[in-house]
């Protein structure tokens, strides 16, 4: 009986919190405007989650690299992968998730000069590929975040 | 006949050596905790904004896009460890 009371207690809280993040998120949702291409739309939501989601984590490591380094080791070498300098465009060094990043706004200004067959595929799977680190990333963001009973 | 038995708590030093571990561990813990909500706040604006974009960006948003993007190469928080 008091196990269950204690729960209780505990998961409102958590419920509120859940509830106003799922209003914050829902309610903002809106309706393309007419003429605008769905699929740029979509690759610039994506680029600006991308850098949010890719900011917090990397922030979070930094404030103690050390700390994270020795306690979740996995977490602070996938920071570590983020970073790793990667030409871009062949020549420029910068983060792999700025790179990252910079191919897929760059292929998406391509195909919204030319809205070729190829472009778009191109785009399609440079934002896949982005996608995926993305939710990598959160994933992690949500590891590292979990309160420690 | 009766006995009364009294208990008296005593902290022994593992218990003392344990409150300074849980201190120094929380200490050590407060900055991590405070760029964790301050990240995390930011990182639910981000989502909001995305989520209520309804068209295509203007081109001052996408230079200011890339103009924000490139200005994190110098940034500490994303240079690895040996260049640190």
């Amino acid at each position: 009986m008091h196990k269950h009371i204690t729960e209780t207690s505990e998961t409102i809280p958590n419920r509120i919190l859940l509830g106003m993040l799922g209003l914050m998120l829902l309610s903002g949702c809106v309706a393309l405007n007419p003429g605008a291409d769905p699929l740029v739309v979509r690759t610039e939501q994506t680029l600006t989650s991308a850098s949010a989601s890719f900011d917090m984590v990397l922030r979070v490591d930094q404030a103690d690299r050390g700390w994270w380094r020795t306690n979740a080791p996995a977490f602070h070498q996938f920071c570590e992968w983020m970073r790793t300098p990667t030409l871009y465009r062949g020549q420029t060094p910068v983060p792999r998730c700025v790179a990252m990043q910079l191919n897929v706004d760059d292929l998406k200004l391509a195909y919204k000069a030319a809205k070729t067959t190829g472009n778009s595929n191109a785009l399609f799977t440079a934002l896949g590929t982005l996608n995926a680190a993305v939710i990598q990333t959160t994933s992690w963001s949500n590891i590292v975040t979990a309160p420690i009973h | 006949m009766t006995t009364k038995t009294e208990t008296t708590t005593t902290a022994t030093p593992n218990d003392s050596m344990a409150t300074a571990a849980a201190i120094n561990l929380a200490i050590a813990l407060l900055p991590l905790v405070n760029t964790g909500v301050q990240q995390f706040i930011g990182w639910i604006a981000a989502l909001r904004s995305a989520a209520q974009q309804a068209g295509e960006w203007t081109p001052q948003q996408e230079d200011a896009y890339r103009v924000a993007l490139l200005s994190k190469t110098g940034d500490p928080a994303y240079l690895p460890d040996v260049h640190l």
